[in-house]
Parts: C-alpha cells; sequence; structure tokens
C-alpha cells in the first residue's frame, strides 16, 4: 500500500506542476520577440539590459522567435494559440500587412509619439513603402540593400579593378575566370525558399527596372522588359554553366568555387568569427543592370527591411510602444546596432549624421550599404508574398536553373500563375 | 444485462480497468475524431467562429493542385522506397540467416537506426547529404561529381528514401528473417534435386513462402510514407518547387500558415482514406495464401 | 542459401558485417563531427582533425548568453518521456491484464475497439487534438506534452498477445494467495512477460522523447520545450555552426542510444515476439 500511495502522491504532484501559465496576458512586463540570428539578439540583449537598469518603464523580457520553419509560421500559430508577445520585430511588410488583415496588430500611426519618431529619424521617403490606406502595421527597423560581395583578389587577378556592375561585365569576368566544375564566377540563386527570390530574381528586377514595382495588388507586373532582362541574365549563367545549382554548406567566396554572391552585412560578423581572411579580401558591388549607373549614381536593388508589430491583444501596447520609440529614436541605440548587425537603420540621415560618422569611416562594407539605402526598394505591399514567391520559384526560377523553360516562357507562366491565385484568394 | 446475476468482482475489476481506458479514449480520441468530423463541414479561421458549409470542402480540397501533388509525392516517394527497403531488409534477412554467432550483433547495428532520434538523426544527415558533405565528397572522388541532392526534386525525394529506409531496414529485416525462420529446409533439398538455381529459389520458392510478412512490410512501408513529417520537413522543407511536400507537411502548412483549419481537416480525412485504399488496393494485389502441401 | 563453407559463405558473411557496420556510419560520423571545430567538419575525413569539447560548451554556453536553455531542454524531455512512459506501463499492464485474464461483459468488444484504434493513423489527429488542448488551456504547458499520451491502445493490445499466452497455473496460484490485483500484475505477470515490457517502455521512450510535430505547434516559448524541438530552432538559427549543431544531435540522441545497449537482450527477445 505503501508504494501505491506514494505513486499516487507522486502524480498529482506531477499533474499539479503541469498547470499553464495561470494569466496569459500580463500587464506588467512587455515580451518582446526577436530574429533568431545570433548578431540581433546580441543587440537585443544590450538594448533591453540597459531599458531595463535605467527603469525608463515597463521591464522588457525577450526571446528569439522560436522558429524551427519561417518565423511567420511561428507567429502565426502562436497567434492562433494564444501565446503571442506584445511587441514582435522580424516583420516584413507583406506579413505586417497580412496581420493587419487578420486584424491582429494595430495600428502604430495612433500611437503616441509617432510622428515624433518619424520626423526625428528623417523616415517620410520610406515610411510609404510601409502604410496601406493611412494605416501604419509595423514600424520599419532596418533597411538593408541587397549588394553582391566579390572576392576582390580574384577580380583583380581576372583583371578587373571594381566589382562588375553590368551583366557584360560579368559575362566577361565569368569567361575569364570560370572552370567548369571547380570554379564558378557567380552565385545567381540565393536558395531554394521563397524567401531566396527578394536576394535573387527580385534584386536584379530592382536593378534591372531602376525601382520599379514587380507587384500591384492583384496583379503580377514582372513580365516586361525589366523582367526579361533579369530573367535572361540568371538565365545565361546557367546555360553557360557560369553558376552552379547549389552551393549549399560551404561558403564558396572563402574556397573560391565563386567569386561573387550576395551576401548581408549579418554576414560579416559571422565571417569575422570564422572566415576572417576572407572578409579583409571581400570588396562589395551593387547589383548588375543592363546598363551601369554611369553617373547617375547608385542603381536600384532590393531593401531587406524588416519593422516590428505590436498585438491587439497586448495589454501594455503604449508602453510597448515607448519601448520601441526609444530604441529605435536613440542615436545611441542605433549606432549600437550598426556595431552588431551591420544593418543599416531605416532612417534617411545615415551619412549625414555626425553620430554614425565615426563608424561609417572604418567600416567600408557598412558604408557601401548605406549609400545605396536611397535607392533600394523594400519588397511589394501584398498579403500574399509567400504564395507569390513561391510561384516565382517554382514556375520561375527553377525551370530558369534547370533550362526546362526559355526566359519569356517562364515569366509569362510565372505571371499567370500569380494573377490567377491572388484572383482566387481575393 | 441478465438480470438477477449480481457482477462478480472480477468482472467489475475488469469493467473499471477498461472503463478507464475508454474515457480516456474518449476525450483524447473520441472528442478530436468528432471534431474532426465537424471542422471538414464548417468554414473556419481560428480567429472566427465556425460556420457550416456543407461538402463544399471536400469538393475545394479534392480539386487543390497542391493537395493533389503531395498525394503524388507520396507515389514517388514509395517508387523509390519500395525497392530500397526491401531488398535492404532481404539482405539483412538472409544475412542474419547465413552469420552464426554473430546475429545479435548485425541484428543491433541495424536496429539502432531505427530507435534513435529521427529529428536528431534528419539533421545528420542534412549535412551528410549537402554538396560539400562527406557523401558528395566520396562520390566526388569516385565519379568526378557531385550530386546537388536538395537541388532537384527527384534526387531531392531519393536522398528523404535513402533516409527513411536507413531508419527502417533493421526493423523490415527482422520481420522477413522471422517469417525465413519458418521456411523449411527440405524444400530447397527438393527444389536442388530439381536442379532449381540459386535465383529460382528465391524468386519461386523464398518470397512466396514469405509472403505474409512481405505483406507485413509493405503495409508498414505505405502507413510511414503517408505519415511523413520530421524528414522532409528538416532536410528540404517541402523541397525544390514542392518537391517533398508531403501530405503531414502541407496540413501543417494549411492550418498554420494559410490559418486554414478546416481545409487542413479535410485533407486529414482524405489523406486516411486514400491511404487505407491503397493498402486494400495492396492486399488485394499481392497477397496471397501460402499453405505448404 | 544454406550457411556454406567456402569462399562464398565467407565473403557473404565479410559482406554482412560490413553492410551492418555501414549502418553505424552516421552515428559515428554525427559524434565525430561534434569533437571537431566547425571549420573542419567538411574538410576532414572522419577520424582526423582536431578534438575539442568546445562545440559542447558552445552549446550550453548559448544558454547563458542567448537563452537557449539546453539543459532545461533535456530536462523537460526527460520528465516528459519518463512520466509519459511511467505511466503508460502502469496503465497498460493493468488494462492488459484486465482484457486478457479477466472474464467481464464486452471485453471481446473492448478488443476490437484497440484495434481499430491501432489501424487509424494517429496523425489524422494533430488538429483536433490542437484545438482541444487549446479549449482546456493547456497550450504552451507540460500538460500538453503529457496528458494525451498517458494511456496507449497499442500498448494495452501488445501486452494483452503476451499475457494471453501466459499458463493458468499462475493465477491459481495466485488465487490461492489470495493475491488482490495489485500484487497480481507486479508479482505474478510482470516478471514473466519481461521481454513484452521492454518492447512497450523502450518504444514510447523513443516516441515521446523524439516527438516533434506535436511539441512544435503545442508548445511556443523555449523554456518550456522539448529538447527534440529546441535542437531543431537552434539549427535554423545557428545551422552555419555544424560542429555545435551536431553535438545537440549527440545529446538527443544519447539517450535512446544508451537505452538500447542497455536492454539489447530484452529488445531482441521482445521483437521476435511481437512478430510471430
Amino acid at each position: 500500500m505503501n508504494r501505491r500511495d506514494l505513486l499516487v502522491t507522486g502524480g498529482l504532484a506531477l499533474l499539479a506542476g503541469c498547470s499553464p501559465r495561470a494569466e496569459r496576458r500580463r500587464a506588467d512586463v512587455i515580451r518582446l520577440w526577436v530574429a533568431p540570428n545570433a548578431a540581433e539578439e546580441a543587440f537585443w540583449k544590450i538594448a533591453v539590459g540597459r531599458w531595463n537598469a535605467a527603469g525608463r518603464g515597463l521591464p522588457v523580457r525577450f526571446t528569439t522567435i522560436p522558429t524551427a520553419g519561417n518565423s511567420e509560421d511561428t507567429v502565426l500559430s502562436a497567434l492562433v494559440a494564444g501565446t503571442e508577445p506584445d511587441l514582435c520585430t522580424n516583420v516584413f511588410s507583406g506579413f505586417a500587412v497580412q496581420l493587419a488583415a487578420l486584424g491582429q496588430v494595430i495600428d502604430l500611426a495612433t500611437q503616441g509619439g509617432f510622428t515624433d519618431l518619424v520626423a526625428h529619424r528623417r523616415m517620410d521617403a520610406i515610411m510609404p513603402g510601409w502604410t496601406r490606406g493611412g494605416r501604419v502595421a509595423a514600424m520599419p527597423i532596418y533597411s538593408s540593400p541587397t549588394l553582391i560581395w566579390w572576392r576582390g583578389d580574384l577580380l583583380e587577378a581576372a583583371g578587373l579593378s571594381a566589382p562588375p556592375a553590368t551583366y557584360d561585365e560579368v559575362y566577361r569576368f565569368c569567361d575569364r575566370y570560370v572552370r567548369p566544375g571547380a570554379r564558378y564566377g557567380m552565385q545567381v540563386v540565393a536558395g531554394r525558399s521563397w524567401q531566396d527570390r527578394w536576394f535573387d530574381f527580385i534584386a536584379f528586377y530592382y536593378a534591372a527596372s531602376g525601382g520599379r514595382p514587380y507587384l500591384d495588388g492583384d496583379r503580377a507586373l514582372y513580365a516586361n522588359a525589366a523582367g526579361l532582362a533579369a530573367a535572361g541574365f540568371m538565365d545565361a549563367m546557367f546555360r553557360r554553366g557560369w553558376t552552379a545549382l547549389d552551393f549549399d554548406a560551404e561558403e564558396p567566396l572563402v574556397t573560391g568555387l565563386a567569386a561573387g554572391a550576395t551576401r548581408g552585412p549579418w554576414d560579416v560578423e559571422r565571417y569575422a568569427r570564422i572566415y576572417p581572411d576572407t572578409l579583409a579580401r571581400i570588396a562589395v558591388g551593387p547589383v548588375p543592370a543592363v546598363q551601369s549607373g554611369e553617373g547617375v549614381g547608385p542603381g536600384s536593388t532590393f531593401s531587406d527591411s524588416k519593422g516590428a508589430v505590436i498585438f491587439r491583444s497586448s495589454l501594455v501596447a503604449q508602453q510597448a510602444f515607448e519601448f520601441l520609440a526609444w530604441v529605435l529614436g536613440d542615436e545611441a541605440m542605433n549606432l549600437l546596432w550598426l556595431q552588431r548587425t551591420g544593418l543599416s537603420p531605416a532612417r534617411g540621415d545615415l551619412l549625414d549624421n555626425p553620430r554614425f560618422a565615426g563608424y561609417y569611416r572604418t567600416n567600408a562594407i557598412a558604408r557601401a550599404y548605406a549609400e545605396h539605402v536611397a535607392t533600394a526598394r523594400p519588397p511589394a505591399l501584398s498579403e500574399h508574398t509567400i504564395d507569390v514567391q513561391k510561384i516565382m520559384t517554382s514556375r520561375l526560377v527553377e525551370p530558369l536553373m534547370t533550362g526546362s523553360a526559355a526566359p519569356a516562357q517562364a515569366l509569362a507562366d510565372a505571371v499567370a500563375r500569380t494573377d490567377r491565385m491572388l484572383e482566387a484568394q481575393a | 444485462m441478465r438480470t438477477g446475476r449480481p457482477l462478480s468482482r472480477e468482472a467489475v475489476i475488469g469493467l473499471s480497468l477498461a472503463g478507464a481506458y475508454l474515457l480516456f479514449a474518449a476525450v483524447f480520441w473520441a472528442y478530436p475524431f468528432f471534431w474532426l468530423a465537424r471542422l471538414s463541414v464548417t468554414q473556419w479561421r481560428f480567429f472566427d467562429e465556425p460556420v457550416f458549409t456543407g461538402a463544399r470542402n471536400f469538393l475545394r480540397t479534392v480539386r487543390d493542385p497542391q493537395f493533389l501533388l503531395s498525394l503524388w509525392n507520396v507515389v514517388r516517394f514509395l517508387l523509390f522506397y519500395l525497392p530500397i527497403a526491401v531488398a535492404g531488409a532481404l539482405t539483412v534477412a538472409f544475412g542474419l540467416r547465413h552469420v552464426g554467432r554473430g546475429k545479435a550483433f548485425v541484428a543491433l547495428c541495424f536496429l539502432l537506426s531505427n530507435v534513435s532520434s529521427g529529428v536528431a538523426m534528419a539533421l545528420v544527415f542534412t549535412k551528410i547529404f549537402s554538396t560539400t558533405g562527406p557523401l558528395n565528397a566520396l562520390v566526388f572522388d569516385w565519379v568526378g561529381v557531385r550530386i546537388p541532392w536538395t537541388n532537384d526534386p527527384t534526387l531531392a525525394m531519393l536522398a528523404i528514401a535513402l533516409v527513411v529506409a536507413w531508419k527502417f531496414v533493421g526493423y523490415y529485416g527482422l520481420i522477413l528473417y522471422s517469417g525465413l525462420l519458418a521456411v523449411p529446409r527440405d524444400i530447397y533439398d527438393a527444389a536442388r534435386l530439381d536442379h532449381a538455381g540459386p535465383l529460382t529459389r528465391l524468386v519461386r520458392i523464398t518470397l512466396p513462402l514469405l509472403n505474409a510478412q512481405l505483406m507485413m512490410v509493405l503495409v508498414f512501408a505505405i502507413l510511414v510514407s503517408f505519415g511523413l513529417f520530421t524528414e522532409p520537413f528538416l532536410i528540404t522543407g517541402g523541397g525544390p518547387a514542392d518537391g517533398t511536400a508531403t501530405p503531414q507537411m502541407l496540413i501543417y502548412e494549411t492550418a498554420f500558415r494559410r490559418l486554414q483549419p478546416s481545409h487542413a481537416a479535410t485533407m486529414s480525412i482524405l489523406v486516411s482514406a486514400v491511404s487505407y485504399a491503397l493498402i486494400a488496393a495492396a492486399r488485394r494485389l499481392f497477397e496471397r495464401k501460402v499453405v505448404l502441401a | 542459401m544454406t550457411a556454406g563453407r567456402g569462399l562464398g559463405g565467407w565473403a557473404a558473411t565479410i559482406g554482412i558485417y560490413a553492410l551492418a557496420l555501414t549502418w553505424l556510419y552516421p552515428f559515428a560520423w554525427m559524434v565525430a563531427a561534434s569533437l571537431k571545430p566547425t571549420a573542419q567538419v567538411y574538410t576532414t575525413a572522419l577520424f582526423q582533425g582536431d578534438w575539442t569539447l568546445d562545440n559542447f560548451r558552445f552549446l550550453f554556453a548559448t544558454a547563458d548568453t542567448l537563452d537557449r536553455p539546453f539543459l532545461q531542454a533535456m530536462g523537460i524531455s526527460a520528465l516528459v518521456t519518463f512520466s509519459v512512459t511511467a505511466s503508460v506501463l502502469l496503465s497498460s499492464a493493468f488494462i492488459a491484464f484486465a482484457l486478457a485474464r479477466l472474464r467481464f461483459p464486452g471485453a471481446k468488444l473492448f478488443g476490437d475497439f484497440l484495434l481499430l484504434q491501432m489501424v487509424i493513423p494517429t496523425t489524422m489527429f494533430i488538429l483536433p487534438l490542437f484545438v482541444l488542448v487549446k479549449q482546456l488551456g493547456l497550450l504552451n504547458s507540460l500538460a500538453a506534452l503529457i496528458l494525451p499520451s498517458l494511456m496507449s491502445g497499442w500498448g494495452i493490445y501488445m501486452m494483452s498477445q503476451s499475457f494471453k499466452a501466459m499458463p493458468e497455473e499462475y493465477f491459481d496460484a495466485a488465487r490461492l494467495d489470495r493475491a488482490g490485483l495489485w500484487r497480481t500484475v507486479t508479482a505474478v505477470v510482470a516478471p514473466l512477460n519481461k521481454s513484452i515490457i521492454a518492447i512497450v517502455a523502450l518504444f514510447t521512450f523513443t516516441g515521446t522523447w523524439d516527438n516533434f510535430l506535436w511539441p512544435l505547434i503545442a508548445i511556443s516559448d523555449t523554456d518550456r520545450m522539448p529538447l527534440a524541438v529546441l535542437l531543431a530552432t537552434f539549427s535554423k538559427q545557428y545551422g552555419g555552426y555544424a560542429g555545435p549543431v551536431m553535438a545537440g544531435a549527440v545529446l538527443q540522441t544519447l539517450p535512446l542510444v544508451t537505452l538500447f545497449v542497455l536492454f539489447r537482450r530484452q529488445f531482441l527477445q521482445g521483437m521476435s515476439l511481437t512478430l510471430k
């Protein structure tokens, strides 16, 4: 009998310990989710630490978005489960619009301190890309243009003094550098999932079209001359064997497997930690476009920008916004952000503001990114971003990779499907 | 219930224990079962109230190209998986029969893969199959090419089939081995008297006698293929152009990314129905009652 | 194909041993990669390269600096797995005993119901189970991981098949001793069915320890995640750091392999029983 009592007690104790959190929504702490990458995590740890230590408002507790797949899926399933936080970063504009359509986020334009923040950061040129119908679902945190990293030493050995800026220059370099099967000119396709389209086709499209949109509400627009140029470039690179299908686990820039690849400012920290020698030899160049912008200034490219949303279920919305305004507005915080992540804060005065001058003087790579912020375009404002880009992947980019369709045909097919899908969803 | 005769103490105990389980099953099995049925005839988006819509979900699902693609992916998986797994299992079974004293060691080596963590091994195989991983290094040394496992839909499916086969060959091999043990030796002696070569002996005698075990392996394989989630999710993420998107992954995505649980529920039901039909068809086609005269 | 002496037989023996060892390769690679620095994981052969425990240190360091509580996740996994396994063993043993050896009305129906349950795939129930657990307010808690698995129809069925085969004499002796239910099961039935109990225990343990899809959707806080899901999120974020990810994989696999090696004899015996 003794053993049984013990078992029963143990079982009851276990069940008691299984009780869920009593209160789901708390009004005495701000819960924050941040992007699941090491550099941003490090920044937020410091930012939150300073906020909490100075007692500027409600205490903040943060964690990275606990995702095993896409962070968007994880946020959505947290919403469904009712376990979402108060404030969430790493939200791109299309996802913000989707959340707003579901009625799950508040309109930040109505928060106290919003207009001051926009004025202080000089975000007038940036905000239109995030505003729909006068409502702002997400506050942009950073705006990071897409640029191509080249191995400066390999370029020099092939006779180029600066990274190639037009398709012809890229072709000429590949002609000289490529050894079939052993060395490739450039990594053209950034990856297999829908997010990677931002860093290949969409970037090439923006560069070729001078920043004109590829999607508008319920119509795909990219089956035009610019789209054809971009698709044609990708097709040519694959057909002539100047790029490979997959540069998966290893770093091609380190071994010279590819001389150029799309890398972001977040890679600076990773390279500094694991491949410091390669980092010293990197030269950053623009996304190739049909013509170079001779004398015109930096060409257009895609801007990888993410922002923060505040969920409707939050009981501390205004306090959360105050925290956000402090992190985004305070120049010391912006400088810290720059130092930790290398991503350009979504400010219009990066190169003018004396607080950042010292940083840009000593960081050539970051400076290159800052120079392109003005001409970089964010993703199209659509709730169906994922579906649109999945069609782009399977109907446009993959056929181009394998050569199973000509560029014009693949473009037409992708655009037709996208239009049909948007119609069905509307 | 018979009047007049009270239940014996034994019957009371039996009923209470069975009843405990039935209560548990009612909460965690029957209730979800009915919820599933209810979801499939309503329209719900998690944040609103369910609305009754009748059979519309079924009509929509049956015509959904992504859903049909995921079912076709199961077929493609089986086309790779069955030959590899059955061939491997036969090798293991015959090997076990052949080996004298090392049986336990051999069996344990093959079974370890079955008992270890699917999540961890999926991550390990992602690294092993990568372009610069050890497998490609080996292939490069032999043949001079690197295989882009995760970039081609067919190769990606083959990679998944290989990983799952690695996991189950030991288990299937044991099943076939237990069947092999039941085959009497004198049949082979009679066959040899008839000048039957080893291949004939295999195909005409051994395999038919293993029919019950082979059917068991086939049914398990079909069940595994419809329930596949962890490996494609972690290794290929649905694969190039949805080439390795399995029904389970699609259900997860439909429920939690597109926020369409009704659609997902309908898919669940249809997937189960299809797997049933496939198993029934397989049994009809391949199951034979083999009796030793 | 009898066990041939001569060259063919020897070749076959060597062949099967070689194949068996090849099956262990992924484990060997995993362990080797976890003990090498990341930069050398792909560039060195299996047993070459420098040996270092840095990957494990990184794993546990991220727990402090970056809120990835691996030790806690292991603890949660262990707690959940042990609870579920203990509960399933206990409940299955008693209910299987009732089904196999007690006479009560509806026993046959109950057995048929179990068979029916086993035939319907459980993957169908993930979504409505999620809705149910949400309604109960148990999402994001340990209860969500433990409660739905407290009893297992499969376990009951397996054990009942084994208990049915026991000779009646044991129970006559037990009845003479006026043994109650508890004593009968624990002192008479359990010791004689060690193999099947080992099988049910091992498969329940493995299934719960490695459960991925259900905890993925039921738990969204990193400090409540079991190890399998935490490892997957870690791999998503730190995928480029191959060494630490493999170290995590080693942690995830280690308990299962250890159990397997410790109880291999019972496992093999039980497997041959289940296949009859």
